[in-house]
C-alpha cells in the first residue's frame, strides 16, 4: 500500500527547513501556561465542588441525627393522662403526609390508651445513618417501648427497629416517613 | 454552452430563461485581485531576518523617522527595529509568563487542596459502604446456622472475624456446633436494613436489622426472629478485606 502512494506522488516537495527561534517557543509557553491553569482550575473547582457536597452531606446527617432521638421519643411515647399534649409535642417532630397520618392515628389511639390507661414511653439504643444526601436522610432506629397499661402487670418492653426519613423544613429536620420494619 | 440556455436550469422562478445575449452580462463576476507583491529585491534583503508583526513596525520609531538611514543601510535600520521590537515584546512577554506561572502555581495548590479533600471524601464513602456490605454478609452469616452444614457455617463466621469477637467465638465454638446439632437447628437470616452509625477509612460502627426463621426440634414449623445487631468492622490491610471485631444484640 505505501509502495502505491509513493508511485502516485509524482512530485514530492522538500520541506520548508524550520528554523528553531526564541520567539517560537515563548508563543507555545503561554499557550501552555493557559492550558495548564485551565487544567489545574477544573481540577480545583471540581474538588471544591466534591467536597463542598460532601460536607453538605455530612452536615445533613449531623443535623437528622441530633434531631432523630428527640424525634423518635416524641413520636413513639404517649401517656393516657397527658395524651394530647403527648400527641402535641410528637406532631412537631412530624412533616408532611407523616404529620397528618400523625394526627390520624393519635386520634383513633386516645379512646383505647384511655380505658386502657396505657403509658408508652419511647427511648432510642442506637441510630445509624441507612442513606443520606443534603435534602433526605434515613435513619435505622433501634428504639424501645416501655409499656405499661392496666391488663399486663408491670413493663413490657418492645424492642423496634424504625425506619425514620427526615427532611429538611426552614432549617429545621423533620420526620417525613416512619415505619416499623 | 448549449446546456445553460436549457429551461431546466432557470434558478429563480419566474425569471426568463437565458438567452445567448444576456450570457455575457451574467457572467461577469468582480474577481479577487491579489494583492501587490514589493519587489523581490526587498524580500529577498531581509529574508534572513526575523518576521515584523506589523504593529510593531508601525510603532517603532527607527523605520518612520529616518528614512534617510533606512534607505542607506537597511541592515542598520532593521537591526535597530529588531532590538527595539524585542526590548518591548520580551518586557512584555516575560512579565506575562511570570505572571501565568503565578497564577498556575496558584492554581495547582488550590487543585491539590480541594483534589486530596475531594479524594479523602470519595475514599471514606467508598470505605464505609465497604464496611456496610460487609457487616451485612457478617450478620447474616451470623444467624444462618444449620445442623446440616454447621461446620461450613461456622467456618464463614470465623474468617469474617478477628480481634476479640474472634477470640470469644472460636472458645465458644464447639459449643455452640452441640447445640446446633442437638436441637436440629436449621436458621436463614435476612438483611432488612443495614445503617452506619460512624466510620472512617479504616473502621466503623453499624447497625443491621436482620429477620431469620428459626427452626428446631421445639420449633420444627419455624419461628420467626427479629435480631437487631451492632457490629464493629476494622479494614484489615494486609488482606484488604473487613472484618468483624465485635458483635452485640442491642439490647
Amino acid at each position: 500500500m505505501r509502495e502505491e502512494r509513493h508511485v502516485r506522488t509524482l512530485v514530492r516537495f522538500p520541506r520548508r527547513p524550520r528554523v528553531p527561534r526564541l520567539r517560537s517557543t515563548r508563543i507555545r509557553l503561554v499557550p501552555a501556561l493557559v492550558v495548564a491553569i485551565v487544567l489545574a482550575a477544573a481540577v480545583a473547582g471540581a474538588g471544591w465542588w466534591g467536597d463542598h457536597r460532601a460536607e453538605r452531606r455530612d452536615d445533613a446527617v449531623r443535623q437528622a441525627l441530633a434531631t432523630a432521638p428527640a424525634a423518635a421519643k416524641a413520636i413513639f411515647s404517649y401517656d393516657y393522662r397527658t395524651f394530647d399534649d403527648s400527641v402535641a409535642n410528637g406532631r412537631t417532630f412530624a412533616t408532611g403526609q407523616f404529620g397528618t397520618e400523625y394526627e390520624q392515628t393519635t386520634a383513633a389511639l386516645k379512646q383505647t390508651a384511655t380505658t386502657q390507661q396505657a403509658v408508652v414511653a419511647a427511648e432510642v439504643s442506637a441510630t445509624g445513618v441507612v442513606t443520606a444526601t443534603a435534602e433526605r436522610v434515613e435513619l435505622l432506629v433501634y428504639v424501645n417501648q416501655y409499656r405499661r397499661n392496666v391488663n399486663t402487670a408491670g413493663e413490657k418492653v418492645d424492642q423496634n427497629r424504625v425506619v425514620l426519613t427526615l427532611v429538611p423544613v426552614d432549617g429545621e429536620w423533620k420526620v417525613s416517613r416512619a415505619a416499623a420494619i | 454552452m448549449r446546456a445553460r440556455r436549457d429551461h431546466t436550469l432557470k434558478v429563480i422562478k419566474g425569471a426568463k430563461p437565458g438567452v445567448p445575449g444576456r450570457a455575457s452580462q451574467r457572467r461577469i463576476v468582480p474577481r479577487q485581485v491579489p494583492r501587490p507583491v514589493e519587489p523581490i529585491e526587498e524580500l529577498l534583503k531581509r529574508l534572513d531576518q526575523e518576521p515584523v508583526e506589523d504593529p510593531a513596525d508601525a510603532a517603532d520609531p527607527a523605520s518612520g523617522d529616518d528614512p534617510a538611514s533606512a534607505d542607506s543601510s537597511p541592515e542598520d535600520a532593521s537591526g535597530a527595529r529588531r532590538t527595539g521590537e524585542r526590548a518591548t515584546s520580551a518586557t512584555r512577554r516575560r512579565s506575562l509568563v511570570i505572571l501565568l506561572v503565578a497564577v498556575l502555581a496558584a492554581t495547582v495548590a488550590a487543585g491539590g487542596v480541594t483534589g486530596h479533600r475531594w479524594y479523602v471524601d470519595r475514599a471514606t464513602a467508598q470505605a464505609r459502604q465497604q464496611a456496610l456490605a460487609a457487616a451485612k454478609q457478617a450478620s447474616v452469616n451470623f444467624v444462618s446456622v444449620s445442623a446440616a452444614s454447621v461446620d461450613r457455617d461456622i467456618q464463614r463466621i470465623t474468617a469474617g472475624a478477628t480481634g476479640d469477637f474472634k477470640d470469644e467465638f472460636t472458645r465458644g465454638q464447639s459449643q455452640v456446633r452441640a447445640a446446633v446439632v442437638e436441637n436440629k437447628v436449621d436458621s436463614r437470616g435476612t438483611v432488612l436494613r443495614a445503617g452506619l452509625v460512624s466510620g472512617d477509612r479504616r473502621r466503623a460502627v453499624v447497625l443491621v436489622a436482620v429477620d431469620a426463621t428459626v427452626k428446631n426440634v421445639k420449633a420444627p414449623e419455624g419461628r420467626p426472629s427479629h435480631y437487631r445487631i451492632q457490629l464493629d468492622i476494622v479494614h484489615d490491610t494486609a488482606s484488604g478485606r473487613w472484618l468483624v471485631s465485635r458483635l452485640q444484640f442491642v439490647g
